[in-house]
């Protein structure tokens, strides 16, 4: 049951429908950012609010809800946004990545293939790419327009030119659909493949800045890159120390005074899953 | 007055996520609950209306269902701005595909804001040559009638290069529903 | 017959009453207590400390009562108040890693030693109003503290107060990734408070600004870097609140003893640095810390404290943050505040001056038009 004192997902009718109208334009405008009128939220901004309007927007009974923070079920901003929903909705909530329907995440994405029919909600510091390059927004709005994305090319050249490679580890920018620079939000670039081509809608919610933009799933998302510096996501020389996985994505646990670390997935779900798996086996 | 949704913040929850997988998976068919009233426009289109339109949207409709009992029902449930303007339309109803305006006259939205558009929500019947689609949503290409006359589709056609500004479709047949976002590449066999 | 304005002894003296009056509000409601204005708006006394330079939260809380919650003028009478204060001693530098912790989290690794330690913190609160609070606990003399609240603080009693919980950032530096912290023990550090500033500042100059400065200034600028103004890549790297021991070695002495223990908030943000001339691609830091509880206005510092050096670390200097002219003028609520408000003053003289200068210009316009049109 749903708390009776606010609306079902606490935005009113009306809010949705506006946050609905603009999503709809996202889909159908693959990486350009839409503004609406982001509402002021029981949550600072900073805490997710564009993504929570985004699912207040989207969930319905029948959804099943999973919120991760920096991949994990158990972060204290994913438990306090899940609990939110559940005392506006009474939307059953689920930490398997494969139950759910809705997913909002801020700084992941999966390590488990998101099928067909999953949404996937990104929460968004910054919406525009061109922010730190061309902080006024009538300019870089400009730049989108023309698809003038010059300065970014020579800024992530210049990167290679004086470092050897392209200093952004997360918040990698995107070209989307051939045609809009995108930020993916602060996901580490080693989940930036998984954007590509993905079987689930990818939306994307900035509260503070306005603005709300969208993949459809099976759309082409490339890092940007070049052909003599083609793109590379990080790899770890460890695997996982709790589940042995050696394709994921991994925290560095610092364990003792002396800096003694070890590394665990940063996606529990995905890690409990095949420890369960393996102690199944056993 | 006649009813529209039985429970309208869960009714139009419902329709809209329909809406959007068929907005994000175009090809996709779905099917929207019916709701029981007689007005001269097709259930899925009304279910649209209720869930998309309000007061601070602008609403067209052809001269085919522009009639009292409509444009009553419509100002008291969707509480719409209806225009004979079609320039200023954000959204605008097509009964009678035969008759629907030249695509150009439409807002096809600017460069800096293509969101500005217009959202055609189109009826027809889902029947008559195939089409193949391809483009975002679909999963290598998607092959399906959608009883639009060829002159339409040129026009549609026509307006690719305009691109990313564009006209966004809704297709309606009955209570089913497929939608055409701009980016949607249709060849017909 | 015109009579010249007179009279403002007697106005400002009436102006005070009525402020007094309008302090105090409803006479039939019971007056507000410093005690409690120091126990139930302690966030309050919090900022109203540090930016006021002065650690009494009693002190804090009358100047709050009186200036009836109005901060920015709270902090001026504490300002007003340390003025007249002797200095007696100077303190140690306060250890923060010998800190009896309250609360301490890091954004940059999920766990570590000493752990995640939340706190009382608003952070995962949602912010909808407590209807409860509208009418006050009728009785609350035999009401102590819920059995589960009392346990959760011995835990956090016997869990932390006692134990030395490492700063994160010393953990980390095993690795030498992070710009170690040089104490330059051979210069004496500035007094800002006894003497300009002098430009260029060097960092205890600007550090000691920063503590004093507006919270919404600071904020704000922080902020701005955040959005691209001076971008310096920020990572929460460990915010610890709790209580350090204030010491002093007296000279007769020659040793150190304590003389109080007092609650403050620091920050230490991690920065991603790519390198210069003579410094190898690492992480810089940010460092901000306040008195009381006062989170915000630490990590606000931080983000500005870093910002400031740009110019250091052979960074191009383009926004407000990174600008140390700008940003220490400026930071000064007490000073701004007075400025700003000072116009409210009579200008009279100066109007009438540029009333005169107008009058001119346009005489002299019109006799151009007029020579041209003739
Ligand atoms: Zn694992």
């Amino acid at each position: 049951m749903s708390d009776p004192d606010y609306n079902f997902a606490y935005l009113d009718e009306q809010t949705k429908r506006m946050i609905r109208r603009s999503l709809l334009k996202a889909v159908a405008i693959p990486g350009y950012q839409v503004p609406f009128g982001s509402r002021e939220m029981p949550m600072p901004y900073g805490w997710g609010t564009g993504g929570i309007q985004l699912t207040a927007s989207l969930i319905g009974l029948d959804d099943t809800l999973k919120v991760i923070d920096q991949g994990s079920d158990d972060t204290t901003n994913a438990v306090s946004i899940r609990k939110f929903f559940r005392r506006t909705t009474g939307v059953a909530t689920t930490e398997k990545t494969t139950e759910a329907t809705l997913i909002q995440t801020r700084h992941r994405i999966p390590e488990t293939p998101l099928q067909k029919g999953q949404i996937l909600i990104y929460q968004v510091p910054i919406p525009d790419p061109l922010s730190f390059l061309e902080p006024r927004e009538t300019e870089a709005r400009k730049m989108h327009a023309l698809s003038e994305y010059g300065i970014m090319h020579t800024k992530l050249y210049e990167d290679i030119a004086h470092y050897g490679a392209i200093l952004h580890t997360y918040d990698y920018p995107v070209m989307v659909n051939d045609r809009y620079v995108m930020r993916p939000s602060p996901i580490p670039k080693f989940d930036n493949p998984k954007m590509d081509n993905m079987h689930a809608l990818q939306v994307f919610g900035a509260g503070r800045e306005k603005r709300i933009y969208a993949v459809p799933p099976y759309t082409k998302v490339k890092s940007l890159d070049f052909e003599d510096h083609p793109f590379e996501v990080q790899r770890w020389e460890n695997s996982c120390a709790l589940c042995g996985a050696d394709n994921t994505f991994l925290d560095e646990i610092v364990v003792d005074d002396h800096g003694e670390r070890l590394f665990a997935c940063a996606d529990s779900d995905y890690c409990q899953t095949r420890q369960a798996e393996q102690g199944g086996q056993r | 007055m006649q009813a529209a949704f039985q429970d309208s913040v869960h009714d139009s929850q419902q329709c809209f996520r329909h809406i959007l997988k068929a907005m994000s998976e175009p090809g996709t068919k779905v099917t929207l609950p019916s709701i029981d009233v007689e007005l001269p426009i097709a259930n899925a289109t009304l279910s649209i209306l209720l869930t998309l339109v309000d007061q601070s949207t602008s609403l067209w409709l052809d001269d085919d269902v522009r009639q009292r009992a409509l444009l009553d029902y419509l100002d008291f449930h969707v509480g719409a701005v209806v225009t004979r303007n079609t320039q200023d339309a954000s959204f605008a109803v097509v009964t009678d595909i035969g008759a629907i305006p030249d695509l150009t006259l439409f807002s096809v939205g600017t460069e800096e804001q293509p969101h500005g558009n217009c959202t055609l929500i189109i009826e027809t019947s889902f029947q008559g040559k195939l089409s193949r689609l391809t483009g975002p949503g679909i999963e290598n290409d998607v092959e399906l009638a959608l009883g639009l006359p060829e002159p339409l589709l040129d026009q549609r056609q026509a307006l690719s290069v305009l691109a990313p500004c564009g006209i966004d479709m809704i297709l309606v047949d009955g209570n089913d529903v497929i939608a055409l976002p701009r980016t949607t590449q249709i060849e017909v066999y | 017959m015109y009579v010249a304005v007179k009279g403002g002894e007697k106005a400002i003296d009436e102006a005070h009453a009525l402020l007094a009056e309008r302090r105090r509000g409803e006479q039939s409601l019971a007056e507000l207590t410093v005690e409690q204005i120091e126990q139930q708006l302690s966030l309050s006394v919090s900022r109203v400390m540090t930016e006021g330079s002065c650690y009494d939260p009693s002190l804090a809380a009358l100047a709050i009562k009186q200036a009836q919650g109005d901060l920015v003028e709270a902090i001026f009478l504490l300002r007003a108040y340390r003025t007249t204060l002797p200095r007696l001693a100077t303190t140690e530098p306060i250890d923060t890693a010998n800190m009896h912790i309250k609360r301490r989290i890091s954004a940059t690794f999920k766990d570590l030693p000493g752990g995640q330690i939340l706190g009382p913190t608003y952070d995962y609160t949602h912010r909808l109003l407590d209807f409860k609070l509208m009418v006050a606990e009728q009785d609350t003399s035999d009401k102590g503290l819920s059995a589960e609240l009392e346990i959760l603080n011995e835990q956090m009693d016997s869990e932390t107060s006692e134990a030395v919980i490492p700063r994160v950032m010393d953990l980390l530096n095993q690795e030498g990734l992070i710009e170690k912290e040089q104490p330059i023990d051979d210069i004496p550090v500035d007094d800002i408070t006894r003497e300009a500033i002098k430009l260029p500042a060097d960092r205890d100059v600007r550090l000691q600004n920063l503590a004093r400065g507006d919270e919404g200034f600071l904020l704000a600028l922080g902020y701005a870097t955040q959005r691209g103004y001076g971008h310096t890549h920020p990572f929460a790297g460990e915010i610890r609140l709790g209580d350090v021991e204030v010491e002093i070695t007296p000279p007769e002495l020659g040793f150190s003893i304590c003389i109080g223990e007092i609650e403050v908030t620091e920050c230490e943000m991690v920065n991603q640095f790519k390198g210069s001339k003579d410094k190898p691609p690492q992480f810089t830091r940010g460092y901000g810390l306040t008195f009381g509880y006062s989170e915000r206005k630490a990590m606000a510092m931080a983000l500005v404290d870093r910002a400031l050096r740009a110019e250091e670390l052979g960074e191009p200097v383009k926004s407000a943050a990174q600008d140390p002219e700008f940003v220490l003028m400026h930071s000064d609520n007490v000073e701004a505040s007075g400025f700003v408000q000072h116009l409210k003053l009579p200008h009279y003289v100066d109007f009438q001056s540029e009333l005169e200068l107008i009058r001119k210009l346009r005489a002299n316009d019109s006799a151009d038009n007029k020579e041209t049109t003739e």
